[in-house]
Formats: structure tokens, C-alpha cells, sequence
């Protein structure tokens, strides 16, 4: 395995944990599943389809995402999934933690 | 018949989810790589196209993984653990029910007598309803147990030789198949909880198996000649669940379980000529007993004077349509 990739999995695995963070506050607006990949990716937080998808329905089972099927005016019917409160709930607890540890790891870069 | 490259990929990854995920699944996955085909070929996305979204996508299995959030490095991981899990909540209830009815008939039939309930050196007795009860719970767990093992077992093997999960190209997956050549798993259990209820009455309880004649019960088989047949009768047995565990674990009718039936069948008719072909099989007084009964049809007492190879021809005509069926049932794939 060469440098390039042991980043890229080292860098993979950083982001991994971000990606609900992201998928929570995107989705205080909703949106169906491949909208959401290419916003992700146009905002720098590039997330596979294949990893995204079934991530979606892991947070609707857990209540913090809910969704319903447009199938109005003749459009492709899209799955649209939205933040509940709990997930805004959740989601604000999540920020919190971040930024804490954003500072904690700030103060150990800078040691 | 939906058969397209698209089609094969959503069904290899839903064939694999829970009954009640896979419609929505199927609707989104369909959704999501029609969208990501347009981005990429805007009017009419080409099968190669299809193929590229796909190849990028993964491989289904992969994808039915993370909707089913299983984890690997287990004992049984991957699409096996999702298979072992299906089969055992069908398994597991089937197995239990046949356990205690069988547990039941030999205790309260007076056939095990043997029961000494022993308490801290003491055995207790006499012995009560109460603790026939508890015999029959406890054998009807402990048999569970032993096939909740044996099917942990096989699980463990298969996931462990990694037979199953192959890498190949993205065009090689299966055909979806017609709903009638997708394998029962409640059908397969059923027919494996039957074939093990046979077998347990054949060698333990074959004086069960007979009829009531001027209120006197004939049993058909001679008890002793049967269990004679113990090696070729359990052997016969574990054929049939092996072959129908193999059909239940492919999912579908093809080619390979079309072979491997016609195998198991040819040594399933094999056995049965060996177990039935003997005479000395029949109690007598069930011959004299069937020739008794139709004394006047001349025809029928004639070929009832050999009622195992009847039964023996029976079988071995079930055994032809099982194998035509199954074969039926591949090519209409």
C-alpha cells in the first residue's frame, strides 16, 4: 500500500464520522437521496451514493430522518427525506460536541 | 419479465434485505442509478452506461450489507448472516413444534418409561404430569438447541470457504427470476421438519405406523427388520435436508440445483430401493390384515401381498417429479 493510499483510507475514516453531522443539517431542508450526494459533493464532502443511501435509512429507522415519496406533476417519483425534530435535536447536540472537540484537537495540533 | 442489467442488480441487492424493505429498496435503487445514468448520458443511458454506474455502485451484496448494517469478521458474516438469520426464525419455531409433538407422543404414549427426575443425588418419584411436561419442554429445547448448532454449523463452513461471494464482472449477475422459481424457505423448512418427523417415527416409533383391525392395532413394519435399516434410513435423511438446505441457501432454481437434486434424487432412489426392498419389511399380520380387508378384489390383494414395494414405487415416482419439477422450474428462469 503506497502513501496516497494510506491518506486516502486515513482520510476516509476522518470524514466518516462527520457525514451524519452533514447529512442531519442538509437535511433540515428536505431532499431526496441523489440531490443530496451532489450537494454534498459541491460543498467538499464528497459521499458515495452506494454509502449514502443506505445510511438515509438507517437514520429514518432511528427517527431522526423521515421521508415520503413525491410522485407529483408526472415527475420521476423521488423519496424526499427531512430532519425530524429529534434529529434537530440530536443534531444540535452533535454541533456542540463538534466544536468542543474541534478546540480539544486545536489544542493538541498546537502543543 | 424485467431482466435487464439494472433489474439483475436491484434484485441481487434486495433478494437479500428483509420482505418488507424491498419494494421501497427496489424503488429508490431504481431511482438513483436511473438519475446517476442521465447525468452521465443524458436522453437514453446505454447498457454500458448502466455498467459503469453500476461497477460503482459495488457489488450487490456489498450494498445489501450496509442496508442491512451487518458487520464482518464474525463467525458467519456477509450475505451468509443474512440467509442464517432468515432461515433461523422460519427453522427454529418448525423445529421446536415437531420436537415436542414427538417428545409428547413417546412419553404419553408409555413409550420412554425411563424418566428418573434426580434432585441433588435424590430421584424423585413417582413420576407426575408435571414432570412429564417438563421432560417434554426440555426435550423439545434441547432438540431446538442441537439444530440451532447444526445450522450455525453449516453457516460457519459456507462462510468460511467463501463459496459465495464472487467477484466477478457486474454483467455476469442472474437472471431475475420468475416468483415461482425462488425457493420456499418456509416450503424447504417445512418439507426438512417432515422428512426429520419420518425419520424419527421410522426409527423409533415405527409400531405407531399401522392399523386397527378387530380392535387390535397391526403395526406395518417389523420393528426389529426396520432398525436393522437404521444406517441406510439416517443416511436417506440426511440427503434429503442437505439437498433441500442447498436449494433454500442458492434461493433459486438453476442449473446447479437442478445437478445437485438429480444427484441427491438417484441416491435418495438408491436408498429406497435398499430400505424397501425387502419383504421382511411387512409385518406379516399387516399383509394378511390389507389381504383381509379386500379379500374380494382380486387385483388389489394381489398387488397389496407386497405393500413395500408399492410404497417403494411410490417413492420413486415422487423422486422423478421432484427432479422433473425442479427442472421445470430452473428453465422457466
Amino acid at each position: 500500500m503506497n502513501k496516497d493510499e494510506i491518506l486516502s483510507g486515513l482520510l476516509q475514516e476522518m470524514r466518516r464520522g462527520t457525514i451524519i453531522l452533514c447529512v442531519l443539517a442538509k437535511l433540515r431542508q428536505a431532499a431526496y437521496g441523489y440531490n443530496l450526494v451532489t450537494e454534498l459533493a459541491e460543498t467538499g464532502m464528497p459521499v458515495e451514493a452506494n454509502t449514502l443511501y443506505p445510511l438515509l435509512r438507517r437514520l429514518e429507522s432511528q427517527g431522526l430522518l423521515s421521508s415520503h415519496w413525491n410522485t407529483t406533476d408526472g415527475a420521476k417519483p423521488r423519496k424526499y427525506y427531512a430532519t425530524t425534530d429529534l434529529g434537530k435535536e440530536i443534531l444540535a447536540e452533535m454541533v456542540n460536541h463538534w466544536w468542543q472537540a474541534m478546540q480539544n484537537v486545536k489544542n493538541i495540533l498546537e502543543d | 419479465m424485467k431482466n435487464n442489467l439494472k433489474d439483475r442488480y436491484i434484485y441481487a441487492v434486495t433478494r437479500h434485505l428483509p420482505v418488507k424493505m424491498q419494494k421501497d429498496v427496489e424503488r429508490e435503487l431504481d431511482g438513483l442509478i436511473t438519475e446517476m445514468a442521465e447525468e452521465r448520458q443524458p436522453n437514453m443511458a446505454s447498457e454500458d452506461t448502466i455498467k459503469e454506474v453500476l461497477d460503482e455502485l459495488g457489488s450487490p451484496e456489498e450494498l445489501a450489507l450496509k442496508y442491512n448494517g451487518s458487520g464482518h469478521n464474525a463467525l458467519i458474516s456477509g450475505v451468509y448472516f443474512l440467509m442464517y438469520k432468515r432461515v433461523l426464525r422460519t427453522a427454529l419455531p418448525i423445529v421446536a413444534t415437531v420436537a415436542a409433538i414427538l417428545a409428547a407422543v413417546g412419553l404419553f404414549a408409555g413409550f420412554d418409561t425411563d424418566i428418573n427426575i434426580v434432585l441433588g443425588g435424590v430421584t424423585l418419584a413417582p413420576i407426575t404430569f408435571v414432570s412429564r411436561f417438563i421432560h417434554v419442554f426440555a426435550s423439545s429445547i434441547s432438540i431446538t438447541i442441537q439444530a440451532f448448532a447444526a445450522i450455525t454449523v453449516i453457516f460457519a463452513i459456507l462462510d468460511y470457504s467463501k463459496a459465495k461471494l464472487k467477484d466477478g464482472d457486474i454483467t455476469d449477475l442472474p437472471n431475475v427470476p420468475e416468483a415461482e422459481a425462488v425457493v420456499s424457505i418456509t416450503g424447504g423448512i417445512a418439507e426438512i421438519a417432515l422428512t426429520i418427523a419420518m425419520v424419527t417415527t421410522l426409527l423409533f416409533f415405527p409400531q405407531y405406523i399401522g392399523g386397527g383391525f378387530d380392535g387390535r392395532w397391526i403395526p406395518a413394519f417389523d420393528a426389529e427388520y426396520l432398525r436393522s435399516l437404521w444406517l441406510p434410513i439416517l443416511a436417506w435423511g440426511a440427503i434429503s435436508v442437505v439437498s433441500i438446505l442447498y436449494q433454500i441457501i442458492i434461493g433459486h432454481y438453476n442449473i446447479k440445483v437442478v445437478v445437485t437434486t438429480l444427484a441427491a434424487n438417484i441416491a435418495l432412489a438408491v436408498l429406497t430401493v435398499v430400505i424397501l426392498g425387502s419383504n421382511n419389511l411387512i409385518h406379516q399380520d399387516f399383509t394378511a390384515y390389507l389381504s383381509d380387508i379386500l379379500g374380494g378384489l382380486y387385483i388389489v390383494t394381489n398387488i397389496l401381498s407386497h405393500p413395500n414395494r408399492m410404497l417403494m414405487a411410490i417413492i420413486l415416482v415422487a423422486l422423478a417429479i421432484d427432479t422433473v419439477d425442479v427442472l421445470y422450474k430452473a428453465l422457466k428462469r
